[in-house]
């Protein structure tokens, strides 16, 4: 249960019972020292000379037999001195636990016994020292012996989620019987210039978790992303807290391994239970909100990558995606290829984990790596010369690949490229260079270690070499990579590591994703979309564009099953920038096959407004032709006439009218008027083809009193 | 330290209005010596002839109401050693500031950096200053 929350945000030491400040040493609320991830305020210790500054609150905690009680907080230690941090006081006594910068990166705690033996221990926690300007979440514990003859009471101390070691065995039945106050700051020991900024301290009867702010969506994002990073190594730790800058990750989401080694790769899948998940495991353990809002991992800079089971070697992303269940070499990934591609919820995700690493040769080149991804990531959209080279000729003639709006080429030489897919041997890449977003090679061995070597993604992700933001290969065998479902992915807005997810076809095996997990790419939107529909407009499918053009194109080949003697209606709109579809249609075209599967010439329209009109002993005939969108313009007209049989005759027309311009709409023509009553009609002609037939027109006979009327 | 929005309070009764044989808070610019406890104190602390903890004085210098507390400030001044110390009180009861700060200089005289930097006694722990557990694991 938490105690106390003490945030700082309320003015003027709101939270604190008594402020301490001795000669011209201060502690203040500052928004300087205020925790990245919360708040506003936080609180700043200045020491000048040896004079204790620091804030206490009163606990009044009554401790069961064998209760804890836990005091955390976040601290940035400017400038580390040798004083102590905490200072926990029971009843009416001297101070009775204690946390003490004991040197810079040893931090210890002491414990007062029944007798006031003082017990302690201390840990070197930092790789360097403690002023490495990082926050770092401090928690120390303190256990009320079981019976006053147990000798069981404890103190244990943990730093940035993990437990570093206890004190055990203590006689501490009647000393920690309550807890009365605690001082936090300087309150002994203050060494001139110790700088060290508190913020968002909690007090408990258990381990009280770091602040981890709330995910804002259920989609992976950096507030579900927990960066893994190996605690020995100063680099590592920085590039940790990198990915907190640049990836907005939280403090809390960053996941020490204390027993990681510096190996890239590990002899077994036990040794890397040993350096990776087990403390993985306890950490997710011990930080229960951060884990029920996991969906991502980030390997991280340092961190073994690969361990060897069965002969091969395997992948450490392929084994985290796949955490919480047993390992097994090449299990099948259950989010592979998936019929549609979607987004990845944790629900949907089923368990499974989106998983990604960083890693190079130096620390600066693993940071550029993220660096790359922002920029990435910031495009409004891929640059229109920009190139997908692969050889996977298929999906670059599919449907999906269209839809990418971006220029396809075979695996070559690279300029302007923004993704590689395939076999690329030894890449080579030249200017100009394109955006580099992804480079996937999907043959064996082609990522089987990031710092050093010459592998096909070393090289896409080196400086030296290629420049991209992420890749994606194999440390040993080849794992199957799907293509579609991979840019599928990115085209609809899913991040890098959802794309890895349903592009790889085992779990637990070979697949290296390499990357910012966050990083999305954003293609160009605009272009035309093509679409169709059986009979007329009415029939076509506005959601479902069966082919896609980019911006400027004015032709595309693509492959379509057509019923014979059925006609079929295609049509173009344009897309915007934006990806708004305009809902006009500028271009349509009919298309029927014949019974041979040979296309028909497209029709020829219906004259319209058929008139006739009586001039002594002629009829002068007018008509319109307008050929709308996807019907032939007419070469010329035929006159029908039934000849006063009541039959048109098709055959035989009484007059032609020939279309000699093409701005010419209306038509008319002259014809003998006949004694007898006739009817007459027009229809286009084109070459043989000739159109449907107008409407009829009636002309009475000449001496009769009827009049002509439209039938 | 930072002020936020606040009103200045009236300081404490005037000592001459005071009833007599209970706690009473401090009056406008009152200084008191505090009593300390000499057995709370370290010995270097205390006088060398007869053993008396060091005389310690409290000015109160002002008060703050603010939306969620009253912040009280004083003026601690210790004679051998010599320091000055700015003390603020939250909350409670004026009555018992005195006391309060007394309980902060006994703190403050208890003892100094090294005092209990004693080898620990029992199993579980490893020596002040000596190889930690994280230590010995080769970090």
């Amino acid at each position: 249960m938490l105690l106390h929350h003490i945030d700082n945000e309320v003015p003027a030491f709101g939270e604190w019972d008594s402020v301490v400040e001795a000669g011209a040493s201060t502690i203040i609320q500052s928004a300087a020292a205020a925790f990245p991830d919360r708040g506003a305020v936080g609180l700043r210790v200045t020491i000048v000379g040896a004079n204790n500054a620091y804030v206490q609150k009163t606990i009044s905690h009554s401790l069961d037999p064998g209760g804890w009680i836990c005091f955390g907080c976040w601290i940035n230690v400017a400038v580390a001195k040798t004083l102590y941090l905490w200072a926990i006081k029971a009843t009416d006594s001297t101070w009775d636990g204690r946390l003490e910068i004991e040197s810079f990166g040893k931090l210890r705690i002491r414990m007062r016994d029944d007798g006031g033996v003082v017990r302690s221990s201390s840990w070197t926690i930092w790789p360097r020292d403690i002023n490495d300007g990082l926050w770092h979440y401090l928690v120390i514990g303190f256990k009320r012996a079981t019976s006053n003859v147990a000798s069981d009471g404890e103190a244990v101390f943990y730093c940035n989620g993990h437990e570093w070691g206890t004190i055990t065995g203590v006689d501490n039945y009647d000393r920690w019987a309550s807890v009365d106050y605690a001082q936090l700051g300087a309150s002994v020991g203050a060494d001139d210039g110790f700088v060290c900024d508190f913020d968002e301290i909690k007090i408990a009867d258990a381990y009280p978790e770091p602040f981890s702010p709330t995910p804002l969506t259920d989609y992976p994002e950096a507030r579900r992303t927990v960066v893994l990073y190996r605690e020995a190594s100063a680099d590592s730790r920085e590039f940790a807290d990198y990915c907190v800058s640049e990836l907005e990750i939280p403090l809390a989401n960053l996941c020490p391994l204390p027993n990681a080694t510096a190996n890239e790769s590990l002899a077994d899948y036990a040794t890397f239970q040993t350096e990776v998940e087990t403390d993985l495991a306890a950490w997710l353990a011990l930080n229960p909100t951060v884990a029920a809002n996991c969906s991502c991992f980030l390997l991280g800079h340092g961190v073994p990558g690969y361990f060897t089971s069965g002969g091969v070697k395997h992948s450490a992303i392929s084994r985290l995606m796949n955490y919480g269940t047993a390992f097994s070499s090449q299990t099948a990934n259950p989010l592979y290829n998936p019929a549609t591609v979607a987004r990845l919820t944790k629900t949907a995700l089923g368990g499974k984990y989106l998983c990604t690493r960083i890693d190079a040769d130096t620390l600066a080149n693993a940071k550029t790596i993220i660096d790359r991804s922002l920029t990435v990531a910031a495009l409004s959209a891929i640059p229109a010369a920009d190139k997908l080279y692969s050889d996977e000729t298929t999906y670059k003639a599919s449907l999906a690949c269209q839809h990418l709006r971006i220029i396809t080429a075979a695996l070559d030489v690279f300029d302007d490229d923004a993704f590689v897919w395939g076999d690329t041997g030894s890449p080579s890449f030249n200017p100009p260079q394109g955006t580099q977003a992804v480079f996937v090679d999907d043959s064996a061995d082609s990522a089987s270690s990031l710092r050093t070597g010459s592998d096909p993604c070393f090289y896409a992700l080196t400086s030296k070499y290629g420049e991209y933001a992420a890749a994606l290969g194999n440390s040993e065998t080849a794992d199957t990579f799907d293509a579609e479902s991979f840019f599928e992915m990115l085209r609809i807005g899913g991040s890098l590591a959802e794309a890895f997810t349903v592009a790889i076809a085992h779990l637990d095996y070979t697949a290296v994703g390499i990357g910012s997990p966050l990083m999305t790419v954003a293609f160009q939107l605009s272009g035309y979309n093509v679409y169709r529909g059986l009979g007329g407009i009415e029939g076509i499918d506005w959601d479902n564009p069966i082919a896609y053009l980019m911006p400027g194109a004015d032709s595309i080949t693509f492959a379509q099953d057509l019923l014979p003697e059925q006609r079929y209606v295609y049509a173009v709109r344009a897309v915007s920038s934006a990806g708004v579809r305009e809902r006009n249609t500028h271009v349509i075209a009919y298309v029927e096959p014949d019974e041979q599967g040979s296309l028909l010439p497209a029709p020829l329209a219906r004259p319209t407004d058929p008139t006739v009109e009586v001039q002594q002993s002629s009829l002068l005939i007018g008509f319109t032709y307008l050929a709308p969108i996807g019907f032939a313009q007419a070469d010329g007209f035929d006159v029908l006439s039934d000849n006063s049989t009541g039959q048109l005759d098709f055959d035989n027309p009484v007059a032609t009218v020939e279309r000699s311009r093409n701005d010419r709409f209306d038509f008319e023509v002259s014809i003998t008027r006949p004694d007898a009553p006739v009817l007459l009609a027009v229809r286009a002609r084109l070459g043989e083809q000739v159109g449907p037939v107008s409407e009829i027109v009636f002309v009475p006979p000449a001496s009769g009193p009827a009049s002509i009327k439209i039938l | 330290m930072p002020i936020s929005n606040f009103q200045p309070v009236p300081l404490g009764m005037p000592i001459a209005e005071r009833p007599e044989g209970e706690k009473q808070p401090f009056a406008e610019r009152e200084k008191r010596t505090l009593t300390l406890r000499a057995e709370r104190i370290d010995p270097k602390y205390l006088t060398p002839l007869d053993g008396l903890p060091p005389h310690v004085e409290a000015e109160y210098k002002r008060a703050e109401k603010h939306p969620t507390h009253e912040a009280r400030f004083f003026q601690l001044e210790i004679r051998n050693p010599q320091s000055a110390i700015r003390i603020q009180l939250n909350h409670g009861d004026p009555a018992d500031d005195e006391a309060r700060l007394a309980a902060i200089a006994e703190d403050l005289l208890t003892e100094s950096p090294g005092d209990d930097k004693a080898p620990s006694t029992a199993g579980g722990s490893s020596p002040a200053g000596g190889p930690s557990p994280r230590d010995a694991g080769g970090l």
